[in-house]
């Protein structure tokens, strides 16, 4: 029998097949997912989801547009998630749902400020929480952030602002309040 | 960064890093299987025309400028390297009524399995979803016609234009000139008759296939041998078959196991779970990379050689690559055992904030009680049943079990319940009508977080006092039983 084409592992140098350009975002794209989505559950099927419409659309993905893969993928896991939310509840519902006290995860945040930051995210709407997310996570730039929502440059800029506000006021630290509002965003870029 | 920066990347870091990543289907792996309901609908499938099948012979792709066209290439890795190699026979027969022609394109067929690639078009030869066709009848026939059993079950994987359709491997002949009926009797809303009988031919995949002896023994810790027979190499698979049989002291003990656990009838016979287990396999290189796993793709059922859980079954996985050394790892038993939990709570209690017991390193919490739609299939959804929403925290355990109906005699339609019992302060029995289970995660002692919600059609009214007992859980149990694999030769 020949083998030549039959590995389940491709080989460096060879076509490269969906699974090995997949495969290295995985984990990070299932992170991003849950902190969007705040259920392993609904994280898992959206990044399954996201799967699929990559596998189906990959046709439609050009390296030489500039973008990485790993921006793409990343914009379809976190449309996919969003998409999750609002079908899960429109946005007040689920926020209302939300009760940061039974997240099993809140017990390894053993620092007040980190329990206060997460809550703060976790009450955030979808729009903004995915924001800080893909910035503050995924260390993505403004301008790749920009392209992954399909906002401009200048909404993004001031999602995370308000975020930082958000989380600011949830800490009730007054002075670090101060010091962001003075500072706005720092890019990455 | 400012420090309100680094707090939130190091939070975010925190609450990610502790999240165990659950598997994904790669989307070429995902095989929706519809299991066959016309079995049970044979008598109602209009006759169909044998005048209107069409007979066709086949030409066999052989190169690779067949291949670029080839419909597999959407498709499974597996079944794109088979294309590529020449394995996927071009079929191209059609049948056309009502203004819709069904088509079956391309057919790859080895000794593991038969995948046929079908298509819908209108006759403005626009694709119509290939999940539209209400499929009535699938078999394979040998020359002489005779139907081959293992083949009656399929599996449909459907696709934007294309449907792929999977039948079982045909171990049951000999024969290597095959054919393939196919029917279908409604696309969307429309009656009609589409029928195709496509010959197909599995000489030059069988040629390209091993069998190897593998013949290695062991036995777990709670007594169940393992005898590793043969590694069958297909063009689009690999599969290990082996057997199972529990040992002369295992027995005693599932019969010891057996008899904590009555179930609702205490006058039935005992059921002994001999063949409630599953273990837990993956094939690794010389590096640790894992190969896909194919058994839910093959779908090959166990086969009970005798009594007391002797079974024969079959691990399957993509083909491996001559460059690599394999090995089969063993990786776990799973095995359904007497699992009991208790709690007892006042509903009302609930109101103030959820009911927790901790207990032999078990933890059992009622957060609500609450009437929802129901979670089984026979009730109507305008029904509102009383919902009990249970979170536990278990170590080692991957399943409670809600409820387990065991048929005990069909003539008279007796069943023995097992599951869950939900008593009121009277000592009132209520039956759990529905019931879902969710795996949440590990929690920071390492147990299994588990939510579950149990309901019970029968239950009114909230009785003061609720007690839940489970009786029956899937527990775990780590191996590591390692066997190099013996790898295809060149030459048969």
């Amino acid at each position: 029998m020949k083998q030549n084409h039959h590995f389940p592992i491709p080989k460096e140098g060879g076509s490269v097949d969906f699974e090995t350009l997949v495969q290295p975002h995985l984990t990070s794209a299932f992170r991003v997912a849950y902190l969007i989505v705040h259920d392993y559950h609904l994280a898992q099927d959206a990044v399954q989801e996201a799967l699929w419409e990559a596998y189906q659309s990959l046709y439609r993905y050009d390296e030489r547009k500039g973008t990485s893969f790993r921006a793409w993928f990343m914009k379809i896991v976190t449309h996919r998630a969003l998409n999750v939310v609002r079908r899960k509840k429109n946005t007040e519902e689920y926020m209302d749902s939300i009760d940061p006290g039974q997240n099993p995860l809140e017990s390894i945040l053993q620092r007040e400020k980190e329990q206060q930051i997460w809550q703060a995210i976790q009450l955030m709407t979808p729009k903004h929480r995915s924001a800080v997310i893909l910035y503050y996570y995924e260390e993505f730039s403004i301008a790749e952030i920009a392209k992954i929502l399909g906002v401009f440059e200048g909404t993004v800029k001031s999602r995370l602002h308000k975020a930082r506000k958000l989380i600011a006021e949830n800490m009730q630290v007054k002075q670090e309040k101060q010091v962001i509002t003075e500072m706005g965003v720092i890019m990455h870029d | 960064m400012t420090n309100i920066d680094k707090q939130i990347t190091q939070t975010l870091n925190k609450v990610a890093g502790e999240l165990d990543q659950p598997n994904f289907v790669m989307p070429y792996q995902v095989a929706a299987y519809k299991r066959k309901r016309s079995r049970l609908l044979a008598s109602w499938v209009i006759p169909v025309s044998i005048s209107c099948a069409l007979l066709l012979t086949i030409s066999v792709s052989p190169t690779f400028a067949a291949y670029v066209k080839s419909l597999f290439d959407g498709s499974d890795q597996e079944l794109q390297y088979a294309a590529q190699e020449g394995f996927s026979q071009k079929v191209n027969a059609s049948v056309t009524d009502q203004g819709y022609t069904v088509e079956i394109e391309e057919i790859l067929a080895d000794p593991m399995r038969i995948v046929a690639v079908y298509s819908i078009k209108d006759q403005q030869k626009n694709f119509i979803h290939p999940d539209k066709l209400h499929i009535s009848n699938v078999e394979v026939t040998d020359s002489k016609g005779n139907i081959i059993k293992e083949t009656r079950i399929y599996g449909v994987q459907n696709r934007e234009n294309y449907g792929y359709l999977t039948l079982k491997k045909p171990g049951e002949t000999e024969d290597q000139k095959l054919v393939l009926q196919f029917e279908g009797n409604q696309i969307d809303s429309v009656e009609g008759n589409w029928a195709l009988k496509i010959p197909f031919d599995l000489e030059k995949t069988t040629k390209a296939s091993q069998v190897l002896p593998i013949d290695k023994t062991y036995t777990t810790p709670q007594g169940l041998q393992i005898k590793l027979n043969s590694i069958m190499y297909s063009p689009t698979a690999a599969s290990v078959d082996y057997e199972t049989k529990w040992t002369e002291e295992a027995k005693k003990r599932l019969v010891e196991e057996s008899k904590q656990v009555k179930g609702k009838v205490d006058s039935a016979d005992l059921y002994v779970r001999y063949d409630d287990f599953k273990l837990n396999f993956h094939v690794e290189n010389e590096k640790g990379e894992k190969v896909k796993d194919l058994t839910r793709a093959l779908d090959t059922p166990s086969k009970a050689l005798g009594e007391y859980g002797h079974l024969n079954r079959q691990y399957g996985f993509a083909p491996l690559s001559p460059d690599h050394q394999y090995t089969l790892v063993l990786d776990s038993l799973v095995k359904t055992e007497p699992y009991e939990l208790g709690i007892s709570f006042e509903p009302k209690q609930l109101a103030d904030k959820p009911v927790r017991v901790d207990m032999d390193g078990k933890t059992i919490e009622i957060k609500s009680v609450t009437l929802d739609e129901p979670l089984n299939e026979a009730s109507p959804k305008t029904e509102k049943h009383v919902t009990i929403l249970l979170e536990a925290y278990v170590k080692d355990i991957s399943h409670i079990n809600i409820g387990d109906t065991i048929l005990i005699d069909d003539a008279h339609k007796i069943t023995n319940r097992f599951g869950w019992t939900i008593k009121d302060e009277a000592g009132k029995v209520y039956d759990v009508t529905g019931g879902d289970f969710k795996m949440i995660g590990k929690d920071e002692q390492g147990r299994n977080h588990i939510r579950m919600k149990l309901q019970s059609s029968e239950m009114k009214e909230l009785p003061q006092t609720l007690s839940l007992t489970s009786e029956l859980a899937e527990k775990s149990y780590d191996l590591d039983w390692k066997v190099p694999l013996p790898m295809p030769t060149e030459e048969k």
